[in-house]
């Protein structure tokens, strides 16, 4: 079982300032998030088979979408030149 | 002292090269032993957590450096939300990969061949070396 991440971690840094840096401990917001994605899936999968047409689809979107969120956990981007940094990570 | 740099060192003792010579070879055997001790060792076959890709580029002269560490279980996810995708969308990506002249029908990617593909991935190695930019892909 994959958990989802933790934190997340954002730095972006522009001519040697330092312009957005974030440190967010989601693991915080995760069961608000779960107590809403319980809430709102009737509707969510009432509006996907509308639009997609397709029962199978209406119904493995969302656990989808979630195994794809908790596979973020340890993706790690650091992009940096001489004017500028941006860093992402996942925990 | 490695067994190379003695055999080099061993050779200018005895002139059969020279001082210039001698550098260059110590060089490259720096280098060379540099890349091994940065090439991962896999845990073992299909044990690998992460693709990487690390491009270091000082040709542009603009000193770039890219780290990106994806990891596999994200390629896995990936695949399995991307064969929700309807199929007139799919077409269109299709297309689209066409006239970049990407040659791959998502298609024929299907979840039950996903770990065949993160097999095949974990024993890719790709290192580039030209001329001030470095490219390396590998698994780790």
């Amino acid at each position: 079982m994959i958990l989802p991440p933790a934190v997340m971690r954002l730095y972006i840094a522009e001519g040697g300032k330092k312009k957005i840096s974030i440190w967010l401990p989601i693991i915080i917001a995760w069961p608000l998030i779960l107590a809403l994605l319980i809430i709102l899936a009737p509707i969510g999968i009432i509006a996907s088979y509308i639009y997609f047409r397709s029962i199978r689809t209406a119904l493995l979107l969302g656990p989808r979408i979630l195994t794809t969120i908790c596979a973020l956990r340890g993706l790690k981007v650091n992009v940096a030149d001489a004017d500028s940094k941006v860093r992402i990570y996942f925990a | 002292m490695s067994d190379e740099r003695r055999k080099i060192l061993d050779m200018l003792a005895q002139e059969k090269i020279n001082v210039d010579e001698a550098e260059r070879l110590l060089a490259a055997l720096e280098n060379l032993q540099h890349a091994t001790n940065l090439s991962p060792v896999p845990l073992s076959k299909g044990k690998s957590r992460y693709l990487r890709v690390t491009v270091d580029d000082k040709a542009s002269g603009q000193d770039t450096q890219v780290d990106i560490r994806v990891p596999l279980q994200l390629l896995r996810a990936g695949i399995k939300l991307g064969s929700l995708i309807p199929k007139d969308a799919r077409q269109k990506m299709d297309l689209a990969f066409d006239e970049k002249g990407f040659n791959l029908d998502l298609n024929n990617v299907k979840p039950e061949n996903i770990e065949e593909l993160i097999e095949g991935l974990s024993d890719l190695t790709v290192n580039v070396d030209d001329a001030g930019t470095k490219v390396r892909i590998f698994c780790e």
